[in-house]
């Protein structure tokens, strides 16, 4: 699937360091470039580096991938720090292993959509695609 | 193997077969190829192995080239003992874990005991359960366990002379520091111990960039190696992480040569640490990923088996069968597991493990049916290990060693698959070895395209995956996650705030100096300081996270390669 648009959609891919697989986000940004994204990946340690790197590519949107139960404590924080710096319009999407009873929490605090394991890469495509034209 | 006239008539027949097939299916073509994609035919013959030589290719068990088992008699003896996997929340919440797969059925070496156990991804990494780094992960996937004192919570009323106890984190040193330290409490002779430290020390293979750089990460693996061959010779010291490189990318021949080439990279490091390879080399065991395609991964199994062995005699002059023996611990394939209909994938693991069965592996861990969800759940645990147990007590595989020996194809694709292996060792050599290879990122973006590659064709439907794209329904029944006890961070963070508080801090800090200093003089070449002086700090009350910090004061700790995300 390639995107329908002339502006370059940037989004920031990002895995905390010591998250040790990385295969799924990897493939996903992959198919990101190839559908027409420009994609930076960062591997972060603090949450507040995820929104400096953010505001600093100036990017549409925020891909943070968890193997663990971690994005309970993370994934508050980057979104609050977001708003704080003014940068609320960036869209935050999470992913990898997301038990399907934690997705309404998600949203409730400002996720727009999460894409876990075995997610259609095209449904995200689709949605960044089409929010962020 | 065959005489002339076994030859001929099956040329004979193979032209009939080849004529029917052409007038039957009109011309149509069955070849296609391994997931590793080397051709094959819907058919093999006995021309197809004709220039096989039985006795040193194929042979018999526990003879070299061990290609058939390491031993004369395997299962019928000794079955694989169970090593699942299992660790999470606080030490003492994993020990609820591990007694009940333990009367469950876990069973190790000779029906005895055997723990696998799994470190939190802050202990994975050296860091304390109270550095910010650390929040949100404490627990959560692992055991968080940190210095002598969780050892003991865990371990209590153990006979470790009896128990086989697998430690599995990546900075290795510190942890192991202090399960010495537990032992030598309890009195137990360090050479009684008996169990696994997997040495990951430089294996960023599945994805982190962070853990020690290359050549410090060598030094280090070498000098906890050093230390067992002078006082745990019985010790299993080093892991290579097949599975983790499945997991990232590898194909079944890029597993096995990956994992020779790291191998001898170790052994070479030893060897230049002045340790002969018939000491260092038994300890080195293969973690090996068992995957969907089922006769390619036996027939890896068996290849890897002769290969390891012909270079472990060959290049590294071993004379103990121990050196030359592959010693494999199974994990059977996670990244075809899928989150669709996850009950299927107990279908998926059953196969995996048949295969690893039919392989000869000699330990087996199988993933929770709830793998793509979270850690297992104590369900999905015990279910992994009935997986196991039918195997042995009701399918018969068990009764005949080597069974698929024979099979004109399993032993065209043994040697193909040899073939393939050797080719990329080759490669890894022209690159000037694994170290060079590793760096470059050659090796990485080789797993990055693969895995990339695997996602492609699922999401083109090219790859089948039951229930995710293809007999999809409509409704998913779900799946709960399993969730460790969420006061653990808090009660970890006071333990280790309490260690420190009540030890004699003047005591530490001489320690983890005395380590620094030991850690430079590995820097220089000198081996056999450096891991005593990490007993000694545990034993000084450091923390695994503090002993990792005084380690990198002298190794560099941080991304070590930079490989583009598509290639």
């Amino acid at each position: 699937m390639k995107l329908q648009s002339n502006k370059k959609i940037k989004v920031l891919l990002t895995k905390h360091w010591m998250e040790i697989h990385d295969r799924g986000v990897k493939s996903v940004a992959a198919r990101l470039r190839d559908a027409g994204f420009e994609v930076v990946y960062i591997g972060y340690q603090s949450p507040e580096e995820v929104v400096t790197s953010a505001i600093q590519e100036d990017v549409d949107a925020v891909g943070m991938s968890f193997s663990t139960g971690a994005y309970e404590v993370h994934v508050p924080k980057v979104i609050g720090l977001l708003k704080e710096k003014g940068a609320e319009d960036v869209m935050v999407i999470v992913g990898g292993l997301i038990p399907d009873e934690d997705v309404d929490w998600l949203k409730k605090q400002g996720v727009k959509e999460v894409f876990g394991a075995g997610s259609d890469i095209d449904e995200l495509i689709k949605l960044i695609g089409e929010e962020k034209k | 193997m065959f005489d002339e006239k076994s030859l001929s008539q099956s040329q004979k027949l193979k032209e009939q077969y080849e004529g029917a097939v052409a007038k039957i299916y009109e011309g149509k073509d069955f070849s296609s190829t391994t997931s590793s994609g080397i051709p094959i035919k819907p058919v093999y013959t006995p021309l197809d192995i004709k220039d096989i030589d039985f006795e040193k290719d194929i042979g018999l068990p526990g003879i070299y080239p061990y290609m058939r088992s390491n031993y004369p008699i395997h299962y019928q003896f000794q079955p694989w003992i169970n090593q699942q996997v299992h660790g999470y929340g606080l030490p003492e919440h994993t020990r609820e874990r591990m007694d009940m797969l333990a009367d469950a059925g876990m069973k190790g070496y000779f029906g005895g005991r055997s723990y696998n156990l799994v470190w939190d991804v802050p202990s994975y990494f050296g860091v304390d359960p109270d550095e910010p780094d650390a929040q949100g992960y404490q627990g959560k996937d692992g055991v968080c366990c940190v210095t002598d004192e969780d050892f003991a919570r865990m371990l209590h009323d153990i006979d470790l002379t009896k128990t086989n106890i697998v430690l599995i984190n990546g900075d290795t040193l510190p942890m192991f520091a202090h399960f010495i330290a537990y032992a030598d409490s309890q009195g137990i002779p360090r050479d009684r111990l008996r169990g696994n430290t997997m040495n990951w020390e430089f294996t960023a293979w599945y994805s982190s960039n962070f853990l020690w750089e290359t050549e410090g990460a060598l030094k280090l693996a070498t000098d906890l190696i050093y230390f067992c061959t002078k006082e745990m010779p019985r010790w299993n010291h080093t892991n290579i992480q097949g599975h983790g490189i499945s997991e990232t990318g590898a194909d079944a021949v890029h597993q096995m040569a990956l994992c020779i080439a790291t191998g001898m990279a170790v052994t070479d490091s030893c060897v230049a640490a002045g340790l002969n390879p018939d000491s260092s080399i038994p300890g080195i065991g293969f973690q090996i990923a068992q995957c969907n395609d089922f006769f390619e991964y036996i027939c890896m199994f068996r290849a890897w088996r002769k290969l390891w062995a012909s270079v472990t005699r060959e290049r590294y002059g071993c004379k103990r069968p121990a050196s030359m023996h592959l010693r494999t611990h199974t994990h059977t394939s996670c990244f075809e597991l899928s989150k669709k209909q996850p009950l299927v994938n107990l279908i998926r693991s059953a196969y995996h493990a048949l295969g690893a069965v039919l392989s000869g592996t000699t330990a087996m861990e199988v993933p929770g049916y709830d793998e793509p969800i979270g850690i297992p759940s104590e369900e999905a645990a015990i279910l992994s290990l009935r997986i196991q147990q039918v195997l042995l007590h009701e399918t018969g595989v068990t009764r005949v060693s080597d069974p698929l020996a024979g099979s004109y194809y399993v032993e065209w694709l043994t040697h193909r698959m040899e073939e393939e292996a050797q080719k990329v060792l080759k490669q890894i050599e022209d690159a000037g070895g694994f170290v060079k290879a590793h760096k470059s990122g050659l090796l990485m973006s080789h797993l990055r395209k693969n895995a990339n590659k695997w996602r492609q064709d699922v999401d083109s439907d090219k790859k089948v995956v039951v229930g995710w794209n293809k007999y999809v329904m409509p409704k998913e029944e779900k799946i709960k996650a399993f969730r460790p006890d969420p006061e653990v961070a808090r009660v970890a963070i006071e333990r280790i705030k309490a260690y420190r508080a009540k030890r004699d801090q003047a005591r530490t800090d001489g320690a983890l100096n005395a380590l620094v200093e030991a850690a430079e003089r590995l820097n220089k070449g000198e081996y056999g300081h450096v891991m005593p002086a990490c007993i000694e700090a545990a034993k000084a009350k450091a923390t695994a996270g503090e002993i990792s910090k005084a380690l990198r004061k002298v190794f560099k700790w941080g991304p070590q390669y930079s490989v583009p995300l598509a290639s």
